[in-house]
């Protein structure tokens, strides 16, 4: 993990120091990325589009006054968000009441589920279920968990939370996790295996 | 080598990476290691499979930016970091605002992408996104300085030394508020006016002219006129009187539509959020442009129309078009709809209507000096004369009912 650092710091403060191609692989890196993430906040990609391309003028813009990072990733998905969340709080027009806020919007693998039987209807309205009761900022803490793999110190830092909230948020998710399946006979293992083997097919299109 | 997992709970599972990673990106050895640990009845089966579907439902679907895609977006950076490098517009100012930091990039980026001929008074007036939520009439002024206008009508008067007075008051020096800028260069300096719901202005600008402004409404205007050309971007609607000046023609540019003028009379009606712009002429002449197509001459007491790529001509009677400027609001056929929407600019408040009598076609004079009741009174009186011409509706109009509420 020390390397991956070491290469973020390099990377990076090559970019600051003005050194273009340095720039363009950053884009290169990241874009994809910073795109499957921003896209968890709007169903519009043309404005995540938009935002990761007034990011990154800003940051050549601006990169005499930027700070030096050792964590390239992280850097630029706390900018995304913020960004995002001014276009969206800039979009607001003047007449209407209620303030508009990106909310986590997330798609879930289960959604493209092929229903078999009864059993798995089952399964997949509890599953459902248990999604839909999450709310934003807890799918939003999964999100960073397990499917970007981020450390706790790293969540912190993007969602602005300190630990402790952070792990509330977390058992609050578990809690629901055994609330909905808690009279549920979950499958056996093998069964399991097969439903989501279909998963990964969904995931490779 | 591996922890002892004995007595692990779900959520305890789920805490620990080795136990994320295994099932995440499974491998022979530790498919096997988890078999044996539940064989050996030291970790409960029904915790693991609990843990393992929570992982699997809450995998999400990755959504990918095709290759062409990437590079078409990292064209368009490329290309506004070259404008932004080239282009006479400091970079302070951009960054000044700090407010609209983001909507300039977006305000830039656009146009750039559409037409190289974008001037720049286009790109400066998208990328001032005006605030028309706040009550007060705002002229912002190049340095950033913001002068608030509480009263409902005010006028604004450039001289030509550069002096800007407010209802007769002197407010400010233009020649000593530019000093302090770095860029001399006053052609490219911008002043903004922004009037919110409920307000009306009047601004008369350096070379004469005379502007009304109605409510939602704002204009960007440089502080000094080039020597080719006077040149102002209008967002909302303005009645404009323009000084005659041969050597440099009057040119208003909106959203979507440039005007062209010597010196004459006429109105523009060109907000931004509606898909209708017009222009009706008062006396002289003016040329239109549509999205840098096709040039149209209007000629007085006529109404140029544009909405959703079609355009149309009609001959008006003008004082309907122009009125609003006194404070009276005339109306010849028009939609309830119509009439309601405007009286909703004009005094800032909300009407609620059932939709049903939107299209209540009326015709009258509401003299909008009066409190909004006494004009909705008004309105109550014309549409039930209206009703002994319309048959259809008498019966039912009485269960028709305005009313409003206080924003």
């Amino acid at each position: 993990m020390l390397e991956t650092e070491c290469q973020d710091q390099v990377l990076w403060d090559l970019f600051l120091s003005g050194d273009d191609t340095a720039y363009s692989s950053i884009y290169k890196l990241y874009v994809q990325p910073l795109y499957s993430y921003g896209v968890q906040f709007t169903f519009d990609s043309g404005l995540v589009e938009d935002s990761i391309h007034d990011l990154f003028v800003k940051l050549y813009q601006n990169r005499k006054n930027l700070h030096t990072t050792d964590n390239i990733k992280l850097y630029l998905f706390a900018a995304l968000k913020n960004q995002l969340f001014d276009i969206f709080k800039k979009n607001v027009s003047f007449s209407q009441i209620d303030t508009i806020e990106p909310v986590f919007v997330v798609d879930y693998t289960i959604e493209d589920e092929i229903i078999k039987d009864e059993q798995e209807r089952l399964l997949i309205d509890k599953v459902i279920y248990m999604l839909e009761v999450l709310t934003p900022r807890q799918k939003e803490v999964i999100y960073y968990r397990y499917q970007e793999r981020l450390s706790y110190d790293e969540i912190c830092k993007i969602m602005g939370m300190n630990y402790q909230s952070i792990q509330n948020l977390l058992q609050r998710s578990f809690k629901k996790l055994r609330t909905t399946f808690s009279h549920l006979q979950l499958l056996s293992v093998s069964a399991l295996g097969l439903i989501y083997y279909l998963h990964f097919l969904f995931l490779c299109e | 080598m591996y922890k002892d997992y004995a007595g692990y709970t779900t959520e305890k599972l789920l805490e620990d990476d080795f136990f994320i990673e295994s099932i995440q990106h499974p491998i022979p050895e530790t498919e096997l290691y988890w078999k044996k640990q539940i064989e050996s009845g030291s970790l409960d089966s029904k915790e693991y499979r609990l843990a393992v579907h929570f992982l699997h439902i809450v995998k999400v679907k990755v959504k990918v930016l095709p290759e062409d895609s990437q590079s078409r977006l990292w064209e368009e950076i490329n290309n506004t970091n070259n404008k932004l490098k080239h282009s006479k517009i400091r970079k302070f100012r951009i960054w000044g605002i700090s407010a609209a930091c983001i909507t300039i990039l977006i305000g830039l980026s656009i146009p750039f992408f559409l037409s190289d001929q974008t001037t720049d008074i286009s790109i400066i007036a998208s990328a001032l996104k005006p605030d028309y939520s706040g009550n007060t009439v705002q002229l912002v002024l190049p340095n950033n300085r913001q002068i608030l206008i509480n009263e409902e009508n005010s006028v604004i008067q450039h001289s030509s030394e550069g002096i800007i007075t407010v209802n007769s008051k002197k407010i400010a020096n233009e020649k000593v508020e530019v000093s302090k800028l770095v860029e001399t260069d006053l052609e490219k300096e911008f002043n903004q006016l922004i009037v919110p719901y409920g307000k009306r202005s009047t601004l008369n600008l350096s070379d004469g002219s005379k502007l009304w402004l109605n409510a939602g409404s704002r204009i960007v205007y440089p502080i000094k006129f080039a020597s080719d050309k006077r040149e102002i971007f209008v967002d909302g609607e303005a009645y404009l009187e323009v000084f005659h000046d041969a050597n440099r023609p009057f040119i208003v540019k909106t959203n979507q539509m440039d005007i062209k003028v010597l010196g004459t009379s006429f109105n523009v009606t060109a907000y931004k959020n509606d898909k209708l712009s017009s222009v009706v002429l008062v006396s002289g002449s003016v040329q239109i442009k549509v999205n840098d197509k096709q040039n149209t001459r209007l000629e007085p007491n006529k109404m140029f129309l544009f909405s959703e790529g079609v355009v149309q001509i009609k001959e008006v009677n003008v004082s309907d078009y122009t009125l609003w400027k006194e404070g009276l609001y005339s109306f010849d056929n028009e939609s309830l709809t119509t009439i309601l929407e405007r009286l909703v600019r004009y005094y800032g408040k909300k009407i609620h209507y059932t939709p049903d009598i939107g299209t209540l076609k009326c015709s009258g004079k509401l003299d909008m000096q009066d409190n909004l009741e006494v004009v909705l009174d008004g309105l109550n009186i014309s549409k039930q004369s209206l009703t002994l011409y319309n048959r259809i509706i008498t019966e039912i109009y009485s269960f028709y009912k305005i009313y409003f509420h206080y924003r």
